[in-house]
C-alpha cells in the first residue's frame, strides 16, 4: 500500500471515530440535569420566555433529530448558540482557539528543544552523579502536577521577582493574521508586543511543558545509549569525529524516532493538562472557555470544546505518522 | 541442587524461591525501593490518618478564625488554612480521599476494560471489532478533557468526579489487554490446552487471563498516580470534591486565593500529590523491570 492511500485511509478512519465521539458528547451532554435555558435566562424569567428560547434551540424535539440538526449544522462551521457568551459557539471557538494552539505548540516545542539536549548529556553522563539527578528531575516531571507547579511559577516570578506578568495573554498585536500572538508580531515585524507576548506566554508555556519535556529526556537518553553502542558509532569515533558530530549529525536522527511517536500522544495530555493550566493563568483558551461552559452547563460549548479537542488530537497524531514515514524510511504503511 | 533436579516435586518452594529471586531484582534499584517506600508512607497515611493527625477534628467542616492563615509552627508543622485548619492534618486525610479514589477508579476501569478487551482479543469478529471501535472513540479525546465533560453531566462532587475518571479510563485497560491477548493466545500452550478438549471460555479465562495479569497489575500501579493527579485536577477547577473535602486539589484551589502571602496553604498539599505519583511510578517502574514487562510509562494517562 502507497503512502498516499495509508494517508487517506488514515483520515477515513478519523472520520466514524469523530462521529462516535459527538454521539458520545452529545448524549452526556442531553442527559445532564438541570435546566441550562433556566440557568442562563435567570430566576427572573418566565415560562414563556425558557419555553420560547427552548423551542428556538431545538430542546422540544426528540433526541435524534436533535443531534442530526447538530450535526449538519457542525459540517456548515455552526456548533450552535452559547449559553453562556450568548452568541454562536463558533465565534467563541475562532476567539478561543489560537490561544490554545499557540500554547500547546510552545510548550512542545519546548519540551523538545530542552529534553533532546538534556536527554543526549544523561546518556553520555551515562551512571555519572548528573544522570541520577537527571532521572529523578524527569520522573518528578511526569508526577508534578501542573496546575501546581503553574502556582509555584507565578509565587517566584510574578509576586517575588517581578519579572513575569502573573496572568493573561496581554494585549493582542495591532495587526492579527493568525491570532497566534507571537506569531502576528513577528510578521508584523512588532518586535515591543513580540516581547510583551512571550513575557505572558513564558510561565504557562513552561508549566505545561514540563511532563513532556521529561518523557522526551528519558527517552532520548534510553535510545541515545543504544545508539552510542552500535558498531558505527564506535567506527566513527575510532575515525576520529569529534563526539558532538557523531552524537548531533549521526546519531540523534536514529534516536530521536523513537520519540517521535510519543509526540503525538503527548500532545494529547498537553491539551488535556490545557485544562488546569490555563485556568491558573486566566489564559483565554479553548481550555478556559471549556471550563467556563462546563460550570455553567453550557452543553454546545461544552460538545464544541471536546470536538474540537478531539479533531486537534487526531490532526496532530496523524501529523506525527506522516513525519515519522518521512524521518525513518524503513516504516512500511499498512502492515498488518 | 538436589531441588533443581525435581522441579517439579516442591512447586511451593519453588514459587517462594522465585518470589524471592524477584524481590532480591527488585532491591537492585533504589529507586524502586524508595518508590515501595513512598508508597507504603502514603498507606499507612491513609489508613492511621486519625491517629497520626495532630488535629484530627480539622478535616471536616471545623473552623477556628481566630487561627486562620497562621504561618508554620510547632503547634501547625505546616501552618493552617483560612478556617484556622491545620493543614498538616487535612494532608494526611488527603491521603485517605486519593488512595480511595484511585483504588475505585482503577477497580472499576480494570472490571469493565479487562473482559471487553480479552472479549475483543479472544473472539475476535464483528463483536470485537465494535468493542475496539468504541474503545477508539473514548481514547479520542485525552481522559482529562473527556472526564470533565462527563462531571458537566453531573453534580460535582467526589463520587461523581470518580465516575467520571472511570469512564474516561477503561478503554486504556481494554486495549492493554486486546493487545496482550492477541499475542498470547498463538502460544502454543493455548492450542495444547485446546487439543486437550479446554472449551473457549476456559481458555480466555484461566489460560490466557492469568498470563496477563503482570501486565494489568503494572499498569494499575503507574495508573494510580495519574488517576489521584487527574482526580486533584477536576478538584482544583472546583469539578471534583467540593470544600471543606480535604482533598488535595480542593485545598490548593482554596490556598491560591490567599497567594502570595500565605503561601503555605497552596504549595504544602501539593507536595503530597507529587510525591504520591512518585511513589506510584517509581514502584511501577521497579516492578515492570522485575517482571520485564514492556508497557511505557507515557501510555498511562495523566
Amino acid at each position: 500500500m502507497g503512502f498516499r492511500t495509508y494517508v487517506l485511509r488514515r483520515i477515513l478512519h478519523m472520520i466514524p471515530v469523530m462521529v462516535g465521539l459527538s454521539i458520545l458528547i452529545f448524549v452526556i451532554s442531553r442527559v445532564m440535569p438541570g435546566d441550562p435555558v433556566r440557568l442562563a435566562l435567570g430566576p427572573e424569567a418566565t415560562i414563556e420566555q425558557v419555553e420560547q428560547l427552548r423551542r428556538q434551540m431545538g430542546l422540544d424535539k426528540p433526541l435524534h433529530v436533535q443531534y442530526l440538526a447538530y450535526l449538519s449544522g457542525v459540517f456548515r462551521g455552526d456548533f450552535g448558540y452559547s449559553l453562556l457568551t450568548r452568541r454562536a459557539v463558533a465565534k467563541d471557538l475562532k476567539d478561543f482557539f489560537p490561544a490554545t494552539l499557540e500554547l500547546t505548540t510552545l510548550a512542545m516545542v519546548l519540551a523538545i528543544l530542552l529534553g533532546i539536549p538534556l536527554g543526549v548529556r544523561a546518556a553520555v553522563r551515562k551512571d555519572a552523579l548528573e544522570d541520577h539527578v537527571n532521572r529523578v528531575v524527569a520522573l518528578a516531571g511526569v508526577a508534578l502536577p501542573r496546575f501546581w507547579l503553574a502556582i509555584l511559577l507565578q509565587i517566584a516570578f510574578a509576586y517575588h521577582l517581578g519579572l513575569l506578568p502573573t496572568i493573561g495573554r496581554g494585549p493582542a498585536p495591532a495587526t492579527q493574521i493568525t491570532g497566534l500572538y507571537l506569531l502576528d508580531s513577528l510578521l508584523t515585524l512588532d518586535l515591543s508586543a513580540f516581547i510583551v507576548s512571550l513575557k505572558h506566554i513564558a510561565m504557562p508555556a513552561f508549566a505545561l511543558s514540563v511532563g513532556t519535556l521529561a518523557q522526551i529526556m528519558r527517552l532520548i537518553r534510553a535510545s541515545m545509549i543504544e545508539e552510542l553502542r552500535r558498531d558505527h558509532a564506535l567506527a566513527a569515533r575510532s575515525y576520529g569525529l569529534p563526539s558532538n558530530l557523531i552524537i548531533y549529525r549521526y546519531l540523534l536522527k536514529n534516536a530521536f524516532t523513537s520519540t517521535l511517536t510519543i509526540i503525538g500522544l503527548s500532545y494529547g495530555f498537553l491539551l488535556g493538562n490545557a485544562f488546569l493550566v490555563e485556568r491558573v493563568f486566566a489564559w483565554p483558551g479553548l481550555a478556559f472557555y471549556g471550563v467556563d461552559t462546563l460550570l455553567a452547563k453550557d452543553f454546545n460549548g461544552v460538545i464544541a470544546v471536546t470536538l474540537v479537542v478531539g479533531v486537534a488530537y487526531a490532526v496532530i497524531n496523524l501529523f506525527v505518522d506522516i513525519l515519522y514515514g518521512y524521518i525513518d524510511p524503513r516504516v512500511r504503511y499498512g502492515e498488518g | 541442587m538436589i531441588a533443581e533436579s525435581r522441579p517439579v516435586a516442591e512447586p511451593k518452594v519453588a514459587r517462594a524461591r522465585e518470589w524471592g529471586k524477584m524481590w532480591f531484582r527488585f532491591r537492585q534499584s533504589s529507586l524502586s525501593v524508595a518508590g515501595l517506600g513512598i508508597v507504603v508512607v502514603i498507606a499507612v497515611c491513609a489508613a492511621f490518618a486519625p491517629v497520626l493527625a495532630p488535629h484530627p477534628q480539622h478535616a471536616g467542616s471545623f473552623v477556628d478564625f481566630e487561627n486562620s492563615l497562621r504561618p508554620p509552627s510547632p503547634k501547625n508543622p505546616l501552618g493552617t488554612d483560612d478556617a484556622g485548619r491545620d493543614i498538616l492534618s487535612r494532608m494526611l486525610f488527603g491521603a485517605r480521599i486519593s488512595v480511595t479514589l484511585g483504588i475505585i477508579v482503577l477497580a472499576i476501569a480494570v472490571a469493565v476494560g479487562v473482559p471487553l478487551g480479552l472479549i475483543a482479543g479472544y473472539w475476535g469478529g464483528r463483536l470485537g471489532d465494535a468493542i475496539m471501535r468504541v474503545t477508539d472513540v473514548f481514547l479520542a479525546v485525552p481522559p482529562i478533557a473527556l472526564a470533565l465533560a462527563v462531571t458537566a453531566a453531573l453534580r460535582p462532587n467526589l463520587t461523581n468526579a470518580m465516575i467520571a475518571i472511570a469512564f474516561a479510563w477503561w478503554p486504556w485497560y481494554t486495549r492493554l489487554v486486546y493487545g496482550q491477548v492477541l499475542s498470547i493466545k498463538e502460544e502454543q500452550f493455548v492450542e495444547a490446552s485446546r487439543g486437550l478438549g479446554a472449551g473457549p471460555l476456559r481458555i480466555a479465562f484461566r489460560e490466557i487471563l492469568p498470563n496477563a495479569w503482570s501486565t494489568i497489575l503494572i499498569k494499575v500501579t503507574l495508573d494510580m498516580g495519574f488517576v489521584i493527579l487527574t482526580a486533584s485536577g477536576l478538584s482544583f477547577l472546583g469539578l471534583g470534591a467540593q470544600p471543606p473535602t480535604a482533598e488535595w486539589g480542593t485545598m490548593i484551589a482554596e490556598g491560591r486565593m490567599y497567594l502570595p502571602g500565605y503561601w503555605w496553604a497552596a504549595t504544602f498539599p501539593g507536595f503530597a500529590i507529587l510525591l504520591t505519583v512518585l511513589g506510584f511510578n517509581l514502584l511501577g517502574d521497579g516492578l515492570r523491570d522485575v517482571f520485564d514487562v514492556q508497557i511505557e510509562q507515557w501510555q498511562a494517562g495523566s
